[in-house]
């Protein structure tokens, strides 16, 4: 069953489309992410589910009701701020009991949720401390706890791990998740971290210039990736784009030196321009048997990465191929002349959008 | 989730001019509204509106008071005691403040904070009736000054007590800002033009004087429309004898010259205005040539 | 960087005359108050505690207590009611033509108190006149007067104290549940109950001591306790003046410093003591 669901959402600020035309639909119980680089219109998306912000055409529903004209206050949303915005003159059991007080819950009831909520994101014995005395990880817990506690359908985060450091980061992405699985509630989070989304997501939508580029499974969206953007954004890849001929059940592409066959049914059917992703770790240093493409290359950069080496290949006409291989050998030293190959199948057709930039 | 349910979809969210109004609204229409119908009829009444010579609705009263040389006596007086009390008030608070802010015990800086701002909660008319005592014939100034066979000096009812006690009244005023921007001048220019050799007279008239001028100049804007203004110390200091505008346009009322003394209300605004403009076309010309 | 010691010296004593000067007045009068002589005579001739039951005595001062505090009081009420939203417009909404709106109601800060004074008295009147309505010598038009002189004070100091509350806590309050206004009340303004108390000390002892304005829109019925002094220091110099300031100055010490201490001790000090080091 779909908790939330986005019919041709606009948002216009002054004479900027901010959001042009969403669709959208997330399942109850599902973790769900926006994810784009900043300004691609993912945070006005969730301030308008929040009732942050109104849409200017199309329909919110959540859990079947429409919520375009419903205040925040009314709906059955809760936010986690970017900033988490707590309370700063109120200790952490008043910041969390906030939204239940205004429900009129009797106290010993909103004393049994707050210390339950407490356990869930392991702040117990913290109720009367000082939200400014706490450390970065422990004031996001309460953020998570105080928006929580209200059980709301759908949780709201808005890049909630942004400010923290790494290490922090990847701690609380997993207790996040754990939170999310342990309740059931929705949730849907705003970021601009690819790897977060990965991580977290059942699906995510990647969004750009005010748009939804594609929606679907974080696997999904690596392995067969719609458009050069979605391409490019998550994780790196090599953009091939020119005319498609065919020839006895192949299709070939070429641009410049680049020369790549796949399977026709793979390529699109009309015969123009082709725009093809190539995924670094798809190609072959040396391969021991032929394959159906290769090219010769000689090293120009090398990345060591721990488990995996990339590098940065330079082919006839001047050009750089991202290659990834495994780190299983001592990594090829800058100008060493190797043979490249990729089969049939490691090539993808996309839809040709923008393409994100190298974020590093 | 039943609190989906009931969601009236009218009247949710203010137009941000309805919104600044229902803010706005109220104190504007109670309190600065009748000022500014008050100020406006000042206007009207200086135009002679509250026809009392005869004359009509004009500049009668504007040239009868213009026209009186002892008016523009009176006036001069007035700047000449402001601008005085602001000079001395300014001599002493620049240093002052210099040495607060080398104040390292913290108990004396607690004293010191106490006792120059500390007068601020006291009436003028008390602090003024201080000033009496200590500067009357007999009072504690002249004693002290007797036991070295000096004086007495006539400090009351003329302009010497009437300036010793508005510096006092100011004092707190022009410290404020000048502390403030002391502390926001870095002390490395200081130590940078020692370090070029400057010698410290020549650092404070280079470096420190002109990076603090700002707050001088906020400071004598501040007490020089509170000097010029000022009616109780020099009525109960000058007892009658030192006369300012302020004292002329209370007198008037009494008199019941309305008219002229709407008159004298809008000189002393414009007075005040003008040195205020003047000051502050100072501070953006040290400004602009802070920025080059 | 090591200054001079004689320079460094020079200072302090330069500090050390000017703390006494700003004391001296204050502390004469307090003396003064047990002053056995009518005179003022210096050195005091001997101890006594008549001026004080005289001022208690005085049917002029006692009534001009009672108005000084009622009308300090409602003024302080009136001007933080009306001050607080206005002071939240300014930290928080912009909008074209609100530099014009601020010109006004600053204005009173330049304007001379003597000449405000003296243009409310004219209104006054020439509202009594057209309309029947009688705010010359009446506690309203008091209040009113005082209003227009505190009102500025007040959204300054709220406005700044406005601009450092994060307005993503009200966003935070709204997504909670709360309603526009409750979120003002339960977000907003328990951050800024520092400068309400501030600024409402502030606004009553600026009324409590006012003079100047206050002069010339008051009757005899409705002296206020400082135009009293003012009145009787005109005519007498004897110490009751000096007992009657001794006490104000216990009172209003008393309002501006045991009120805040008692409710938040050792912030004020260190407020008092900050940005120093």
């Amino acid at each position: 069953m779909a908790d939330v669901v986005l019919k041709a959402v606009e948002k216009v600020f002054g004479s900027e489309r901010v959001v042009k035309s969403i669709d959208l639909s997330v399942n109850q119980g599902e973790f769900f992410s926006l994810l784009g680089p900043s300004g691609c219109g993912k945070t006005t998306t969730l301030r308008m589910i929040a009732g942050l912000e109104t849409p200017t055409s199309g329909d919110l529903l959540i859990r079947g009701e429409r919520m375009n004209d419903v205040p925040i206050n009314r709906r059955p949303t809760n936010l986690v701020f970017q900033k988490l915005a707590l309370f700063p003159h109120l200790d952490v059991f008043d910041n969390i009991a906030f939204g239940l007080k205004l429900k009129g819950l009797p106290r010993p009831e909103i004393a049994r949720r707050v210390d339950d909520m407490l356990d869930v994101v392991s702040l117990a014995g913290f109720e009367r401390r000082r939200v400014t005395e706490l450390s970065g990880g422990q004031q996001q817990r309460v953020a998570i706890a105080r928006a929580l506690v209200n059980a709301p359908a759908v949780l709201l985060l808005d890049e909630p791990l942004g400010a923290l450091d790494l290490k922090l980061q990847l701690r609380l992405q997993r207790e996040l998740k754990r939170i999310q699985r342990s309740t059931g509630t929705t949730f849907i989070y705003v970021t601009h971290n690819q790897a977060e989304a990965l991580t977290l997501s059942d699906r995510l939508a990647v969004m750009n210039e005010g748009r939804v580029e594609q929606i679907g499974s974080p696997a999904d969206m690596y392995l067969h990736s719609a458009t050069s953007f979605v391409a490019s954004f998550i994780g790196r890849t090599n953009l091939i784009a020119g005319e498609a001929t065919f020839a006895g059940g192949e299709a070939r592409v070429t641009d410049g030196a680049l020369s790549v066959v796949l399977d026709d049914a793979d390529a699109p059917a009309d015969n123009g321009r082709t725009v093809l992703s190539l995924r670094p770790e798809r190609i072959v240093i040396a391969p021991k048997t032929p394959m159906a493409n290769g090219i010769d290359a000689t090293v120009a950069e090398v990345e060591f990465l721990g488990a995996t080496v990339l590098y940065r290949m330079r082919i006839a006409d001047g050009r750089i191929l991202f290659v990834q291989a495994l780190a299983d050998t001592p990594p090829l030293a800058e100008g060493t002349a190797v043979r490249l190959g990729w089969g049939k199948d490691a090539a993808v057709s996309i839809r040709s959008t923008t393409v994100a930039e190298d974020v590093e | 989730m039943s609190a989906v349910a009931a969601a009236p979809a009218s009247g949710r969210r203010l137009s941000r001019g309805a919104r600044l109004g229902l803010l706005l609204g109220p104190g504007f229409i109670c309190v600065v509204l009748p000022f500014v119908a008050a100020m406006a009829l000042l206007g009207a009444y200086s135009l002679n509106l509250r026809d009392t010579t005869g004359a009509g609705l004009g500049l009668s009263v504007w040239s009868q008071f213009l026209g009186d040389p002892f008016n523009w006596r009176v006036i001069w007086s007035s700047v000449q005691l402001a601008a005085l009390s602001t000079v001395i008030t300014i001599l002493i608070a620049y240093p002052t403040a210099a040495a607060l802010l080398r104040v390292r015990n913290r108990f004396y800086l607690v004293v010191a904070y106490v006792a120059l701002f500390s007068p601020l909660l006291v009436s003028v008319i008390s602090r003024s009736y201080g000033w009496l005592l200590l500067l009357s014939d007999t009072g504690f100034v002249n004693q002290t000054f007797g036991l070295f066979g000096l004086g007495p000096y006539r400090m009351v009812f003329n302009e010497t007590g009437v300036i010793i006690a508005l510096v006092h009244v100011l004092l707190p005023y022009a410290v404020l800002p000048i502390l403030n921007i002391m502390t926001q001048v870095p002390p490395v220019y200081r130590e940078a033009a020692l370090d070029l050799g400057a010698s410290g007279w020549t650092v404070f008239r280079q470096v420190t004087l002109p990076l603090t001028l700002p707050g001088v100049i906020v400071a004598a804007e501040i007490i020089f429309a509170l000097s010029i203004s000022a009616f109780v110390t020099p009525s109960l200091l000058g007892g009658g004898r030192v006369l300012t505008l302020s004292r002329m346009l209370y007198d008037n009322i009494g008199l019941i010259e309305w008219g002229m003394a709407a008159v004298q209300a809008i000189v002393l605004l414009t007075t005040a205005l003008a040195v205020l403009f003047v000051l502050e076309r100072v501070n953006r010309a040290t400004h602009a040539a802070r920025q080059d | 960087m090591q200054e001079s010691a004689i320079k460094r010296w020079a200072l302090h004593i330069f500090l050390a005359a000017t703390l006494a000067f700003m004391l001296a007045p204050i502390l004469i009068v307090v003396v003064n108050s047990f002053n056995a002589s009518a005179f003022n005579a210096w050195p005091p001739h001997g101890f006594t505690l008549d001026w004080y039951r005289k001022v208690l005595a005085n049917p002029a001062f006692q009534r001009g207590t009672v108005n000084s505090l009622i009308i300090g009081v409602i003024s302080t009420a009136i001007v933080l009611v009306l001050g607080t939203p206005i002071a939240y417009a300014l930290a928080r909404i912009r909008l074209r033509g609100v530099t014009g709106l601020k010109a006004i109601l600053f204005a009173p800060l330049i304007v001379p108190r003597v000449a405000i004074g003296f243009a409310m008295f004219v209104l006054f009147v020439a509202l009594g006149t057209a309309t029947g309505l009688r705010l010359y010598g009446t506690f309203t038009g008091v209040i009113l007067a005082h209003c227009v002189l505190m009102l500025p004070f007040v959204v300054a100091i709220l406005t700044v104290s406005f601009g450092e509350v994060d307005p993503i806590v009200e966003e935070a309050a709204r997504d909670l549940g709360a309603s526009p206004i409750a979120a003002f009340r339960l977000a907003v303004l328990p951050q800024i109950k520092g400068a309400l108390l501030v600024s409402g000390i502030f606004a009553f002892i600026t009324s409590f001591d006012e003079v100047e304005t206050t002069l010339f829109v008051v009757r005899p019925a409705v002296n206020t306790l400082p135009v009293e002094m003012y009145h009787f220091l005109e005519q007498y110099q004897d110490p009751t003046i000096a007992a009657l300031s001794t006490l104000l100055i216990a009172f209003t010490f008393f309002i501006a410093l045991a009120v805040p201490f008692a409710v938040k001790g050792n912030e004020l000090l260190r407020m008092m003591t900050s940005g120093k080091q």
